[in-house]
Order: structure tokens, then C-alpha cells, then sequence
């Protein structure tokens, strides 16, 4: 555990013991609602502390950017990939490649609940979230568009030694449709990355909260059956009274968690992944080599 | 009908957790550090008192008592007692001189009218207090009430943000034994005490208990009346307890605007209320 620069949460590293590694970190936080600039003002903050220690890709749960409960101000927050979005967090990148949550605004006018991929000299549009959920609490569909596929991304990571990652992108209730995590692990995907706004629901006595139970046993099936490293992160914090659980945590590709997971509050945890631990976990269950995979929909295509 | 209702059995220390930080939270961030309520001597306000307690300091957690002449002293006494418990200041407000002087026009005022009149009155007090205090207003209505619509409209229904809300009287009373609140106000048969002898589940013609488990039924995995009475449940409390709230869902909502510009409030003017926090 580290000390940190304060309004940034603290630093809990899982260092590993890998060679040829990686690091990623997982920004579990509280973003306010409906405030771009705030939002990102303090994205660039952790990334900038982030790309100072050393991390290769840095993670933000699903619409970091804005909050989650947006209904009408939707637009307000949208952004496309317009230079003077971004510079500001660009800057602050380093050589760390950010992943964070946010509406996109296509050329099109339409409004989607995205994963923007950000470098210091690259913004992309990395995956808009396909399944977007309008029952009980949720009324997503109503404000957003829906994205059109689930294609995986190579992101370089480290140019010494070189190290390409094939990053699949899913958000939320993306997650609880087997489809999209079928679709990715068909393209071979080295890791998933699972940016989410998961309400906690569920107080029965003798259960753990039912929607971490849910994305517990999710993110580790998920990890063991793709051989894949899982990285979930979720967010914190309450809107109008719903909490998010945070939670955020890493699964190996053999479905084991790599330490234990973030708590409730504001925290980031910084995990190493390597290649290596992805060619042991095929060799020990070559899943992805006897896959038999049936003739693909046009919207899986390869990046 | 069981004994055993495993369902409205709750994690104490999780839902603990949960309201203590919704408490911190959604106080601070709209720029406050107090909280203020009142508290009656019943479970509610105390189970609110005593989570105020575990996350603001004392002199941020101001328990409000307003007693009216022909409120009972056990109620009085047993929200004094809360207070030691927890070490709060008391602050007593008698609302009689308010209440009398508007009904000695009008003496034949019915019970319903006069404690109506009271919630109100208590209401405006608590308004006052938290701008005197610049405390937010927590309420402590608790699911059962605000379904069954067992409370006053714009008296203690009105309140900034409410930690109970969402959890049934049954529930709260499990919450009380785990924050080990004093025995009196855990063990005590529910009453709004707005008249002499008043207690809830007489007025409402049936227990907690029961319409604790038909609402979950109902309202929670949306069972029909029909499946509900298949459950050994008395079909006449069962549409009974449908018909209150159905009929005062006007009580849960904001009053009806009337439409004729292209964005109406709550209607196609949509924006959470924790907008820019």
C-alpha cells in the first residue's frame, strides 16, 4: 500500500510474481454525476500518478466520465473524438494507455454508452455497449444507442519487450449475455476488460450481496472457461440512493482471483498480467484450441 | 403462511453499511455535515438516530422530540432514552400551543384531522430546524408505511432522503436488535401516537407481520393475489393491503402536472436528483 497525492484514492498493488509482465490498474471511484469536467479533471489526476508509477493500461468502470443515472443530460455529457475532448487527460497519460467510460456522440448524432481507449496521441472508441438493460431500475435503451458487435482490439502495451494484448471490451450488462463473451473468446482474446455501474441489491440474511455473488461467479467462469484474464472494474459511490458495490478485482486465466478484491469505497488496485500465465492455463486445458467454432455472425469481425 | 420467512431475514451488518454510507454520502456530497429528525420514541426514528450516530459526530446529529399534551410520556421518555443511549442532545419542541391556538376555532376537529394537523406541524418545525441548523432533514418512513400509504402527505412523509425506505417495519425492527437500541424500543407495539391510545396494526386491521410478507409478495416478486391466497394467506387482508396501495400511490409521487409544453416535469424532464453531485 501506497501513499498517494490527495482527491486520489489509495494504491493497493498486487505485484505478482510473473515474468514478462504487465501492469494494469483498476480505478474503482465515485464519479459525479453529470459533471464532464470534474470527472475528468480527476481521471487525468490518476492517470497522470498512474503513468508515473509505471502502469501500462489503466482502467475506469463503465461512464467514469459522467455518472450513470444521466437520463436527459445524455447529451450534455456526450463527446466524440474531437481533439479538445481529450487533451487534457492526454497530457496526462504518459506512456499508459487509459481505458475510460463515457457517452460517445457519433457523427450521426447518436449517443452510446462507450469505452474510449486513450494514449497520448490517440483517442478510439474501443466497444459501445450492446445489451443495454431497461428493466427494474434500468432504462438505458430509452437514452442510448445500442453498439453493434463485440470485436477484440490489439492494444501495445510495452515496447520493451514488446507486448501486444488482445483487449476484449465489454460493459456491464454486456457481461450477463454468454453471447458477448462467447463471441470475444472465439476471437482469442488475451483479456477481458469489464467496465461496469453494478447497483448493490440484495440484503437476505446469509447471502452476500446478490449482485456481487452474480459478477463473482460471472468474471470466474468467465476467466477459467477462455483461459483469459478477467479484469472487472466497477464503480462506488450512490445516485439518488442506489449504492454501487466496487468490488473491482482480477481473475487469472485458471478462474482464480489474483488477491483479494477492492471493498466498497474508492480504491484503485494495480495487478501484473503476462502472456505466460495465459500459455500455461492453455496447455494445462486447451479449451480455446478444441473450440469448434460454428460459422461466425458479419458482427464478429476481427479488428 | 410460515413462521419461518426467510426472505425479510436481513444481513444486518450489510445493510448497516449500506445506509451508514448513504447517510455520509448523499448528505456531503449536496454540501452538508448534519443531519437533523424527529424523534418519537418509536423504532424508526430510533434505528435512524442511532445510524446518524455511527456516522456523523454527536453535536452533527440533532434528534428532535415534539410532543403534543396528549402524546404518551412512555413515547417521550423512551426517545430520551434512545438519546442517552447514543449520546445525543435532546432538543424538545412541545408543538401544543401551535396545534391548539389553530383548532380552538374549530373544536370539533376530528382525531384523523388533529394528528394530520400534528405530522404537518412537526414537519414545518424539522424545515425550520435544519435551515436554523443547515442540517438535512432525514426521514424515517419505512417500506410497509409508504405502501400501505399508513402515513401524512406532506407531514411525515416529507423529508430529504429517507435510509428506511426500502425496508419493511419487520425489517427494521431486526435492524434495531443488531444496533442494540434500548429493549423498550424494540419490544413495544408500533403506534404514530397522534391519539391517545392509537396502535398501528389495531387501526390497520392486521399485523405487520402479515402484511410484511403479502406486500413482499406482491410488490417484491409481483405475485398475484391468486398466488398469494394459494400461500395460506387470508384473501380478504391480501386485497385489503393491494387496495391501500393502490390507492395511495398519490402519496409516493409528485403532484400531477398537468401537460402542455414540450418538457414536462417528471414526464419528459428527466434528471436524477443527485444531478451535478
Amino acid at each position: 500500500m501506497l501513499s498517494t497525492a490527495p482527491n486520489i484514492p489509495q494504491i493497493i498493488d498486487h505485484p505478482g510474481n510473473e515474468l514478462e509482465s504487465v501492469r494494469i490498474a483498476l480505478v474503482q471511484l465515485a464519479p459525479v454525476l453529470g459533471s464532464r469536467e470534474a470527472n475528468l479533471e480527476r481521471h487525468a489526476a490518476i492517470a497522470g500518478e498512474l503513468a508515473k508509477r509505471g502502469i501500462h493500461l489503466i482502467l475506469f468502470p463503465e461512464l467514469s466520465l459522467t455518472g450513470y443515472f444521466l437520463k436527459d443530460l445524455v447529451p450534455d455529457v456526450a463527446c466524440s473524438l474531437a481533439p479538445q475532448h481529450w487533451k487534457e487527460l492526454q497530457e496526462a497519460c504518459g506512456s499508459s494507455t487509459v481505458i475510460a467510460g463515457g457517452v460517445y456522440e457519433t457523427a450521426e448524432h447518436i449517443f452510446t454508452n462507450a469505452a474510449f481507449a486513450v494514449t497520448a496521441d490517440d483517442v478510439q472508441v474501443i466497444h459501445e455497449k450492446v445489451f443495454l438493460p431497461t428493466y427494474g431500475l434500468f432504462d438505458e435503451l430509452r437514452y442510448f444507442g445500442r453498439g453493434t458487435g463485440f470485436r477484440s482490439r490489439m492494444i501495445d502495451l510495452d515496447a520493451k519487450p514488446f507486448q501486444q494484448w488482445k483487449m476484449g471490451t465489454v460493459i456491464c450488462e454486456d457481461m450477463w449475455h454468454l453471447r458477448s463473451i462467447s463471441l470475444l473468446a472465439d476471437q482469442g482474446v488475451d483479456c477481458f476488460l469489464g467496465l461496469s455501474s453494478s447497483p448493490a441489491r440484495g440484503i437476505q440474511a446469509r447471502k452476500s450481496l446478490g449482485s456481487e455473488q452474480s459478477y463473482d461467479a460471472m468474471t470466474r467462469t468467465y476467466a477459467q472457461l477462455t483461459t483469459a484474464y478477467f479484469a472487472y472494474c466497477n464503480r462506488v459511490g450512490y445516485e439518488d440512493g442506489v449504492a454501487f458495490w466496487g468490488g473491482s478485482r482480477l481473475v487469472l486465466p485458471d478462474g482464480s482471483l489474483a488477491g483479494e478484491p477492492a471493498g466498497r469505497g474508492e480504491e484503485i488496485h494495480t495487478y501484473a498480467l503476462s502472456h505466460r500465465a495465459i500459455r500455461r492455463a492453455r496447455i494445462a486445458t486447451p479449451l480455446l484450441r478444441d473450440e469448434r467454432i460454428a460459422p461466425l455472425p458479419v458482427e464478429t469481425s476481427h479488428d | 403462511m410460515t413462521d419461518t420467512f426467510t426472505p425479510l431475514e436481513i444481513d444486518t451488518d450489510e445493510v448497516i453499511q449500506l445506509l451508514t454510507e448513504f447517510l455520509r454520502n448523499e448528505v456531503e456530497k449536496v454540501g452538508y455535515s448534519r443531519v437533523v429528525f424527529g424523534l418519537s420514541g418509536g423504532v424508526d426514528s430510533a434505528v435512524v438516530a442511532a445510524l446518524a450516530a455511527k456516522v456523523f459526530p454527536r453535536e452533527a446529529v440533532h434528534a428532535i422530540l415534539m410532543p403534543y399534551r396528549t402524546s404518551t410520556e412512555s413515547s417521550k421518555e423512551d426517545a430520551l432514552a434512545v438519546c442517552t443511549h447514543l449520546d445525543l442532545e435532546p432538543v424538545i419542541s412541545d408543538i401544543t400551543p401551535q396545534i391548539d391556538a389553530y383548532f380552538s376555532t374549530d373544536p370539533s376537529a376530528t382525531p384523523s384531522r388533529r394528528g394530520n394537523k400534528m405530522a404537518r406541524e412537526r414537519m414545518t418545525v424539522l424545515y425550520d430546524y435544519s435551515e436554523r441548523y443547515r442540517a438535512l432533514v432525514v426521514g424515517t418512513s419505512n417500506k410497509s408505511e409508504l405502501l400501505l400509504g399508513y402515513g401524512t402527505i406532506f407531514g411525515d412523509m416529507a423529508h430529504a432522503i429517507n435510509p428506511l425506505g426500502d425496508l419493511y417495519k419487520t425489517q427494521v425492527f431486526a435492524l434495531a436488535g443488531a444496533l442494540t437500541l434500548p429493549e423498550q424500543v424494540r419490544t413495544k407495539p408500533p403506534s404514530a401516537d397522534l391519539w391517545e391510545g392509537q396502535l398501528d396494526e389495531q387501526e390497520l386491521g392486521f399485523t405487520y407481520r402479515e402484511a410484511d410478507q403479502i406486500l413482499y409478495y406482491l410488490v417484491d416478486e409481483r405475485r398475484s393475489p391468486e398466488e398469494i391466497e394459494a400461500l395460506g394467506f387470508d384473501s380478504k387482508i391480501v386485497n385489503e393491503i393491494l387496495q391501500k396501495v393502490k390507492q395511495n400511490q398519490y402519496k409516493r409521487r409528485l403532484p400531477v402536472i398537468a401537460k402542455l409544453g414540450p418538457r414536462t416535469i417528471d414526464r419528459d424532464f428527466r434528471y436524477a436528483r443527485d444531478w451535478g453531485h
